[in-house]
């Protein structure tokens, strides 16, 4: 079953002359459970591309399918509470809010949505993820890879129907990169977790299950 | 080799100014408003002095009356005499319902204009006149220039005279008449050719004078030209202008004192927010070399070139309203002086403001770039693990974490909520009916006396005309039997000589006390200790005014001193020595006059001597009857006030030297335009200071919303809704205004308390405390809706760029 589906997506900036086409027909699948890696220089359309997955940001044309639900036809509010409930987020910056310890940053989307977190889950997640120690912490007082840590914990805590994971060890030194990047990995085995990253780093690719090569806004290959 | 480029740093100053204008703008706009707000205190406050100065210009310094001509050649050869003018006056001659009197006064001469200016020319002839238009009510016609009319004098005597000048005097009183006529009148005219001349003068160098030593030179002059100590008559107004007005002095401090810290916390808050929110760029200047002095001085430089701005608009646009205003006390050098004098306070203001500011700025690290501003404030670890997430709950760790941005808007924010407190319980406590009820109305309503100009004219003064009992026992009985009146209390004095020593002979009055009155005393002047039957039987006398003499005469009187005293008795002069036998300084006593009625009584009854009443009783003749004045209460005012008012008016018609002095109707209507020139001057105030709080709201809700634009971003990619979005950002705003609205109830409310307290130990008791419960709720709606209104506009700022140009930003 696709998790994620994309059909002919396009985003062009600009107009006439100036028109810069950051996606231009992007089709994509996603099965439940798969760890995807999309790799492109900079400029490539990437972000571009993680930014419609997320529903961060809306298409010019083309859909987004995420559980079958088609992107394009929710509004701000329905897509911002879609992406609450769906969608787990990883960026290179962790994004962490500094004005919550750890223990309110990982469980923020779900307090967001008025729910109350499933605490042994949670739980389940910070010990997996050795943030126990941290959990009254303020992420200023966090290592970077501490504070990555957090944000898959994050985007764990949820249970979305995918996580989207920006260059989440651009800015950690390798020994750390492959720590967060292992973790990644085995929290996503554990949880069942579809997770689609975007990488420039081929070494880090290569953990993926697949890679989709992307080049001037469109698909260039895929390989397994 | 080290190099502080000061050319690099301006620039780099100037590139900063330039990248955030929305923060310029209100820096700018706080500074033109600061120094508006001073340079218009000052200014308002100079106008006062210069139209004073200017009005003393024209006046005479002092008066020299009744001097000989040996005298008149005298003051007029003395060099120390500057400039004179010599002066007549007639005695008034009294009709049924006016009184007339001639005066000569020179036209102008040097710097004093003893006139108004009027149409025509300045009488010359013997039978030229110059009047003033109100005269025309007396001939029933309009008076032109050319016109013949005819004057008649005391006794019948008539004169002929052709009006060559008319002034219109707005202050013309009712019915007491002066006639200006030419010098050749003065000389030969049958009105004043018998009066002495009076001689009014300008003192050299007077301005550089302190008021004791101008007094000095004054009688100096007079004692050696030969003139009685009671004849050199000093403008008071003139002397008491050489002396540093400490109420005015305090005024201007305060005043200057309030802008300057209520601008200098708006400057400083601005700028520390601004600083905060530029920690990137500045780390990046520190990582590319520059020191935190070089830091430290780019930012100086910036408050400077913003107060280079600021300062002299806003000195302008004070200057305008000025001009505007009150164009009469503007003057050119002081307006300059002034505006160069608070343009420095103000640049010291933004110098002192931005300190600290600039101080943080110098001690960023370089390595700093890239990291949440706020996170300097944040501790490393929270409390409590589970904090319920709402957005109010957002919104307020928001505030916790920024507690010294929050105090700083908060302090500034509160100064004007106190302020705007002490204006409001000013306006809600001011009691129109106790202002108007002072001294004599406090528990009176109508206040009967015999007319100045009947004492003026007769050569005894107060007591001949008390000899004619203008207060009859059937006037008093026609007035009690007016419906309404509740009582009538008569309040007795007269007038006596007094001489102490070495012949200073002054004009004073006497009243009579018992020995109740004297334990009356004696509860409000704790060293008064005198003994009624001594008293009666020594001649003596309680003296109430030594302050006031000694500063007058320039002797010290004392317990124990002799004192002559002479008068009229109603049938012939008399004279006695009598021994001060206690003091009590007329100001001690004002507790008097409200603390009961009995009490009111005895202190509107207390002159400058006070003797035992069988004392006066031996001073006047056996009939004389003392009685000065007559205070009616009415059963209710409202009521019956102004039927009695009337009513009384036609019974006293029958005694033509007695008049209706005061009514409470006349003090209600002052009362109240004093309250409404209150009510326009703090609203004034008001309105200043609440643009000045909108800047501080604005900014502080603006730049934190500003600064948070990627917090904000974080929150909603991962599930913050535009809604939750929104209701965390009015929740901030509303708890600035809820602060606020915490500090003006509280520490507003007891300094209104405290100001009415401190009023009423300065005897100023026509302010009841009363909450102003109406002006409160209507601040509170302001504060509450305005950071409402703000957050909306700050929302609307953020949300100009989308969430994913948000989160890329660093």
């Amino acid at each position: 079953m696709n998790i994620l589906q994309t059909k002919e997506v396009k985003k062009y900036y600009g107009t006439a002359e100036n028109l810069v086409k950051a996606l231009d027909g992007v089709n994509l699948e996603v099965k439940q459970g798969e760890f995807i890696a999309i790799v492109g220089t900079s400029g490539s359309g990437k972000s571009t591309l993680l930014n419609m997955l997320g529903g961060l940001d809306t298409a010019t044309s083309g859909s987004v399918y995420i559980g079958g639900k088609d992107l394009s036809q929710l509004n701000d509010d329905e897509l911002t509470i879609f992406r609450r409930r769906n969608i787990g987020f990883v960026f290179q910056n962790y994004n962490l809010v500094p004005i919550l310890n750890v223990y309110e940053n990982i469980v923020l989307p779900i307090e967001l949505d008025g729910e109350k977190p499933d605490t042994e889950f949670v739980d389940e997640i910070i010990k997996t993820l050795g943030l126990s120690e941290k959990i009254y912490s303020l992420p200023n007082q966090l290592s970077g890879g501490q504070q990555q840590r957090v944000a898959i914990a994050r985007a764990l805590a949820s249970k979305p129907a995918i996580i989207l994971a920006d260059e989440p060890t651009g800015n950690l030194d390798s020994k750390t990169s492959s720590e967060v990047l292992s973790i990644l990995k085995i929290t996503s085995g554990k949880f069942n977790q579809t997770i689609v990253m975007i990488t420039h780093n081929e070494e880090i690719a290569q953990l993926a299950d697949r890679i989709i090569r992307i080049e001037d806004g469109k698909i260039a290959s895929q390989e397994v | 080799m080290f190099h502080n480029n000061t050319e690099l740093i301006k620039k780099l100053a100037i590139r900063g100014i330039k990248k955030d204008k929305l923060r310029n703008i209100l820096i700018v706009m706080v500074i033109i408003i600061s120094s508006c707000l001073l340079t218009f205190a000052v200014l308002m406050q100079n106008t006062f002095a210069v139209e004073n100065r200017n009005k003393l210009e024209t006046m005479q310094e002092v008066i020299y009356s009744d001097i000989t001509a040996e005298s008149m050649a005298s003051l007029q050869e003395n060099p120390v005499v500057e400039e004179f003018l010599l002066q007549k006056t007639g005695k008034p001659c009294e009709f049924e319902d006016y009184t007339i009197k001639a005066a000569y006064v020179e036209e102008e001469k040097g710097r004093m204009k003893p006139f108004l200016p009027f149409e025509g020319t300045f009488p010359l002839k013997q039978n030229e006149i110059l009047l003033d238009k109100s005269i025309s009510t007396l001939y029933e016609k309009d008076l032109n220039i050319g016109d013949e009319i005819e004057i008649e004098w005391q006794n019948s005597k008539k004169e002929i005279f052709i009006v060559t000048a008319l002034t219109s005097y707005d202050g013309a009183s009712g019915n007491d008449y002066t006639v200006y006529v030419s010098e050749e009148y003065a000389s030969n005219g049958s009105e004043l050719k018998d009066v002495k001349y009076a001689l009014a003068a300008k003192i050299s160098e007077s301005g550089s004078m302190s008021k004791e030593a101008f007094l000095d030179v004054i009688y100096k002059i007079g004692e050696d030209a030969g003139v009685a100590r009671k004849d050199i008559n000093p403008n008071n107004r003139y002397a008491d202008s050489l002396e540093v007005d400490m109420m005015t002095v305090s005024t201007y401090i305060t005043v200057s004192l309030f802008v300057f810290v209520v601008s200098a916390v708006v400057v400083y808050t601005v700028f520390y927010i601004s600083v905060v929110g530029r920690t990137k760029d500045l780390a990046q200047l520190r990582a590319m070399g520059a020191t935190r002095k070089q830091i430290k001085k780019i930012i100086n430089f910036e408050g400077i070139f913003l107060a280079m701005y600021g300062v002299p608009i806003g000195i302008i646009i004070a200057n305008i309203i000025i001009i505007i205003a009150k164009p009469s006390g503007v003057e050119a050098k002081s307006s300059v002086i002034i505006s160069l004098a608070c343009a420095c306070v103000m640049v010291l203001t933004v110098l002192i403001a931005i300190r600290k500011p600039a101080k943080l700025a110098g001690k960023t690290s370089p390595i700093n770039a890239g990291k949440f501003i706020n996170e300097k404030f944040l501790k490393s670890k929270t409390k409590i693990l589970k904090r319920r997430l709402t957005p109010f709950n957002i919104a307020t760790m928001q505030r916790k974490t920024n507690t010294k941005k929050v105090i700083l808007t908060s302090v500034s924010l509160g100064l004007t909520g106190v302020v705007f407190m002490l204006g409001a319980t000013f306006l809600s406590s001011y009691n129109v009916e106790k202002n108007a009820r002072q001294s004599e109305l406090v528990y009176n309503d109508i206040v009967i006396g015999i007319k100045e100009n009947a004492t003026d004219s007769r050569e005894n003064g107060l007591s001949e005309i008390q000899q004619e009992k203008p207060y009859s026992e059937k006037i008093i009985e026609q007035i009690k039997s007016i419906e309404g009146v509740k009582s009538v209390t008569p309040l007795s004095m007269t007038n006596v000589y007094f001489n102490f020593g070495d012949g200073f002979n002054a004009e004073s009055d006497i009243s009579a006390v018992n020995k109740d009155d004297i334990k009356a005393y004696q509860k409000y002047v704790e060293d008064l200790d005198v003994d009624y039957d001594k008293m009666i039987a020594e001649n003596g006398v309680i003296f109430t005014e030594a302050d006031y003499y000694s500063r007058r005469y320039g002797e010290d009187v004392k317990v124990g001193d002799k004192v002559t005293l002479s008068w009229f008795d109603g049938t012939k002069e008399r004279e006695d020595e009598f021994t001060i036998m206690g003091m009590a300084e007329y100001i001690k006593t004002t507790k008097l006059f409200s603390d009961s009625r009995e009490d009111n009584k005895i202190a509107l009854q207390s002159r400058t001597f006070l003797v035992a009443e069988e004392t006066l009783k031996g001073m006047m003749s056996e009939d004389f009857s003392p009685v000065s004045k007559l205070l009616i209460e009415t059963e209710n005012w409202e009521k019956y006030g102004e039927k009695v008012t009337k009513k009384v008016k036609e019974v006293i018609k029958s005694s033509p030297n007695i008049r209706v002095e005061q009514s409470l109707k006349d003090n209600m209507e002052m009362a109240e335009s004093i309250y409404e020139s209150m009510l326009v001057m703090i609203i004034a105030v008001l309105s200043f200071l609440g643009v000045f709080s909108v800047i501080n709201i604005f900014n502080t809700l603006i730049t934190n919303v500003l600064s948070r634009k990627k917090e904000f971003a974080v929150m909603q990619s991962v599930g913050l809704s535009s809604l939750q979005l929104k209701k965390i950002i009015t929740y901030e705003g509303l708890l600035l205004g809820i602060y606020n609205a915490v500090i003006t109830l509280t520490l507003g409310t007891l300094a209104g308390y405290l100001m009415v307290l401190l009023f009423e130990a300065q005897n100023i008791n026509y302010l009841d405390y009363t909450f102003p419960l109406v002006w409160f709720v209507g601040y509170l709606i302001a504060v509450l809706v305005i950071p409402v209104v703000i957050s909306a506009v700050a929302i609307k700022v953020l949300e100009k760029k989308s969430m994913v140009e948000r989160l890329g930003e660093d």
